[in-house]
């Protein structure tokens, strides 16, 4: 069986500073994944080029078996590979609900000329409730963005992004700037949606939250994997363990070169 | 070919002009991060103050009601002490202005920005007419206008200096930012305002500074230049378009790279007169004014990127598109109370409405375009007088019932809209605005001054629309039947029709895909909103919006001529939407009536006060303290100050606490 994610040899270089160098992995599908590194590693980088954000980057990204090379980011999404941002970027204009429901509707042009005659919505109102549910949104689904506070943003990102109906969910960094017992519910609402069937690759820095509910874990250094495997063998490995605690050997780790 | 040269070196007077304007909004963009579109108005305003000091000896300040004329001698000054005066002149201007303006939108939106250089320009342009009238006036003589002979061309000395002046000011200008402390200053407050502050510089002074030394360039192009031209109100204040052209070459930053850019340009203007009397198949007119645009969709291609690259945040909010719970409720209340006053008014009065509704259809081109995208275009009186035209030139004998006038005039439309929209699939923001304004000028230049489709000074006639075979025209069979009732009642309908394609527009899949273009492009690709189609999409839509109105413009004055569809116009337009509420119906309707020339307030304060004069000042003024004080617009801000209600509601909705659903339980199901 192939994997629902398979990235071969992915680079991405500005200028002179490559700063995803190599990197190839899978995800297979109903996994959750944990994508982590130091500040700089390139996990951002590497989210932003599999979802078509940098159009420069080489290599062979092939998402449920569709090479995704040269594809438009909202092709990609619209194949199912849906991201989050790391600083949230909801639509300040729109209730909650009207972000979500944003995502929930596509919309051809001809589709888009009926909405000036008449304007409809395809909503699968059950689905943008669950997601509002399922990420416990829904006491605030009228409310604007700027009304909440900063952890229930990040909930409605990937509420949002739930409602795209992914296959597979990249989320990067939805735990930064929640307290501890969020970011434990947050894991745990993680889980509810693996478990229903839609995979996650998840960047975070909090290793508690990814060693402790991720299926898989990768770790970037440098813009290159350093290590992947089950989270226990990660947290024994001798490199992931350099690069964290800044140990000299690391510079004469793999991908310490660059 | 030694008369190409000499068109070559004439062209160096109008490229030194290009040159010195481009060079002083860079160094404006530099220090404070606006592109300042007033910069040939600044220009022109000092020009006619420098012929006021040769002749009259008196410094006329740019104000109206208090009185703007101080003599600083008896007669005439000479130019020496003219020239001083109008260079001091020219750099207090442009403290004024960065005080009191752009000072204040440092962090604002690229809109707001926008529209507030844009009012200044049309104030300071609003000011020239008030107080120098719009009959071209000669200029008096500055530089030499003895003649030197290059290559075999005998061209006057006076081109040469000032292709002279415009580069060593900007050499001067660069190595000033690049070596002196007050340049790097300036370079760290424009990067960083707060770390500046930190470490005990005032950013207002350095700034302060480079808005003096811009606009006193502008007043030394303005006043070296004008005798080249005949000087009006908008010969230099429209040399600003060139110059932006010149300043996206230099990519807002290079100084030299500017003047250079500028230079070419002008000498490629010049080269373009000379085409167009060499070659009968080179165009006759309107090639002066399409180079530019050419530059600026060449550059802008070249360098743009499809989404905005990480890090490039959208600064500042734009205005609000609220939906409200009862969308049409603003039309209904509207349209009975339009046609009431249309109905039983008399015939100046109800002119007055008719040009109100007429200007408020316009203006909903830029609800769904500015408003629910947020693509910023100075194109609007071009869409408008394509339509227009077209409907005059192709449906002008056919005698077809109005509204397929009108969604012909809309239709013919869409492919310039769409032609426009194209350039914004890469670019946004002021680049944006440049490129349309670079697009409007283009286009009345090239088509609208085309005698072949506008008839020339004559015009071309538009039928009397019709509907089931009886005339619904706006003059009757008799001359004091003018105008009629029925038209009024066409206008309104027209809108009507318009306004729910926009209100539609905002409350479905489609407007919340808008809005999300709008807010954050790269967010909306990542939910798979295709972010290029949605913008054509607009593009197209206010491009058919304005079209129609453009036709009903045609039947509404009978016979059309290029001046109602002028670059002005379009700057007009977006001014007046902007103060009422880009992004809602009521605040076009509330711009219709109440901004609009010869809209209803404009014709009451004629008849009443004689002060229609003023409506551009007002315009103009009003965008400004709008950028700075009120961007939701007047209509919203009204709406506001009813809802304090809602508003509660939000709070209360701030205090749920986070994590009391039960989700988990829920979500395992």
């Amino acid at each position: 069986m192939s994997a629902l994610l398979d990235v071969r040899g992915l680079r991405v270089a500005f200028g002179g500073v490559v700063a995803v160098d190599d990197v190839s992995f899978q995800v297979d599908e109903g996994t959750l994944v944990g994508f982590i590194g130091p500040n700089g590693a390139g996990k951002t980088t590497c989210i932003e080029a599999l979802t078509g954000y940098v159009p420069h980057a080489t290599g062979r990204v092939v998402f449920d078996d569709h090479d995704l090379g040269g594809l438009a980011p909202h092709r990609r999404a619209r194949l199912g590979l849906v991201r989050t941002f790391q600083s949230v970027e909801l639509f300040d204009d729109l209730t909650v609900r009207d972000n979500l429901r944003a995502a929930a509707n596509r919309r051809t042009w001809w589709q888009s000329l009926g909405d000036l005659v008449a304007p409809r919505w395809h909503d699968d109102e059950s689905a943008i409730d669950d997601a509002l549910e399922l990420l416990g949104l829904t006491d605030v689904a009228d409310a604007l963005p700027a009304e909440l506070p900063q952890g229930q943003r990040k909930l409605a990102g990937v509420a949002r992004a739930l409602t795209c109906r992914p296959r597979l969910l990249l989320l990067d960094e939805p735990a930064a700037g929640l307290d501890t017992v969020e970011s434990v519910e947050l894991g745990e609402r993680l889980r509810a949606v693996v478990d229903r069937g839609v995979s996650v690759l998840l960047v975070d820095h909090d290793m508690g939250l990814v060693l402790g509910i991720c299926d898989r874990v990768i770790v970037l250094d440098f813009g290159r994997v350093i290590a992947q495997g089950a989270p226990e063998e990660i947290r024994s490995n001798a490199d992931v363990i350099a690069a964290y605690l800044g140990d000299d050997v690391a510079a004469a780790a793999p991908g310490g070169a660059s | 070919m030694s008369s190409f040269l000499l068109f070559a070196l004439l062209g160096l007077g109008g490229g030194a002009v290009i040159a010195l304007l481009a060079v002083g909004v860079v160094g404006e963009y530099k220090a404070s991060g606006v592109v300042n579109f007033a910069q040939g108005a600044i220009a022109m305003f000092c020009a006619y103050c420098f012929t006021e000091l040769r002749s009259t000896g008196e410094l006329v300040l740019p104000v109206v009601i208090l009185p703007h004329r101080v003599p600083l001698a008896r007669h005439g000054l000479d130019t020496a002490p003219a020239v001083v005066v109008t260079i001091v002149y020219g750099a207090l201007f442009g403290v004024v202005v960065y005080v009191g303006i752009f000072r204040w939108l440092r962090r604002a939106p690229a809109l707001a920005k926008v529209v507030a250089s844009i009012g200044l320009m049309l104030t300071v342009q609003a000011l020239a007419v008030i107080h120098f009238g719009t009959a071209a006036r000669p200029s008096a003589r500055v530089l030499p206008t003895d003649t030197v002979t290059v290559f075999g061309a005998t061209v006057g000395r006076d081109r040469l200096v000032l292709a002279g002046i415009a580069v060593v000011a900007a050499v001067v200008l660069a190595a000033f930012y690049r070596f002196t402390r007050f340049g790097i200053v300036t370079r760290a407050v424009a990067q960083n305002e707060r770390a500046a502050a930190l470490l005990g510089w005032w950013p207002v002074r350095s700034e302060m500074a480079t808005w003096a030394i811009a606009s006193a360039l502008a007043a030394l192009a303005g006043l070296l230049a004008a005798p080249l031209t005949s000087l009006t109100p908008s010969t230099l204040t429209l040399a600003i378009v060139p110059a932006l052209a010149a300043v996206l070459v230099a990519d807002l930053s290079s100084f030299t790279i500017a003047a250079a850019a500028g230079l070419l340009i002008g000498i490629g203007q010049s080269l373009c007169v000379k085409a167009a009397t060499t070659w009968s198949w080179f165009p006759q007119r309107g090639m002066a004014e399409v180079l530019p645009f050419a530059v600026i969709a060449v550059v802008m291609l070249v360098r743009g990127d499809r989404l905005p690259t990480r890090g490039e945040t959208n600064e500042g909010r734009m205005p609000r598109a609220p939906l409200g719970r009862r969308p049409f409720l603003p039309l209904a209340v509207f349209v009975p109370v339009a046609v009431a006053f249309t109905v039983a008014t008399s015939a100046g009065w109800r002119a007055a409405v008719i040009q109100s509704v007429i200007t408020a259809c316009v203006l909903l081109s830029l609800v769904v375009l500015t408003g629910l995208v947020g693509q910023v275009s100075l194109a609007q009186a071009a869409f408008a007088g394509l339509g227009g035209f077209l409907l005059a030139k192709l449906l002008g004998a056919a005698g077809v019932p109005f509204p397929v006038g009108l969604l012909f005039a809309g239709l013919v439309t869409v492919p310039l809209g769409l032609l426009v929209g194209v350039p914004a699939l890469r670019i946004r923001g002021i680049n944006l605005a440049i490129i349309t304004l670079g697009a409007g000028v283009a286009i009345d230049a090239f088509v609208f001054r085309n005698e072949q489709i506008s008839g020339g000074l004559a015009g071309v006639s538009v039928p009397s629309p019709t509907l089931f075979g009886v005339d619904v025209g706006i003059s009757g069979s008799h001359a004091g039947d003018y105008p009629r009732v029925v038209f009024g009642l066409v206008a309104i309908a027209t809108f009507t029709v318009l306004a729910v394609l926009a209100v539609n527009l905002r409350r479905s899949a489609t407007g919340a895909h808008c809005l999300a273009v709008r807010t954050n492009e790269r967010a909306a690709s990542a939910i798979g909103i295709n972010v290029a189609a949605t913008k054509l999409l607009a593009f197209g839509l206010s491009a058919f919006i304005a079209g129609s109105a453009g036709g009903l413009i045609g039947y509404q004055q009978g016979r059309l001529s290029p001046e109602s569809f002028s670059i002005f116009v379009s700057l007009m337009l977006l001014s007046i939407a902007y103060i009422g509420g880009i992004a809602t119906v009521p605040g076009v309707i509330f711009a219709g009536f109440a901004l609009a020339p010869g809209g209803l307030v404009y014709t009451a304060m004629e008849r009443w006060f004689h002060l229609g004069e003023y409506q551009p000042i007002v315009a103009g003024v009003g965008v400004i303290a709008s950028a700075i004080l009120n961007p939701d617009g007047v209509t919203a801000a009204l709406n506001k100050s009813r809802a304090g209600g809602r508003r509660k509601a939000g709070a209360t909705i701030e205090t749920v606490p986070t994590t009391n659903a039960p989700v988990l339980a829920a979500g395992r199901a």
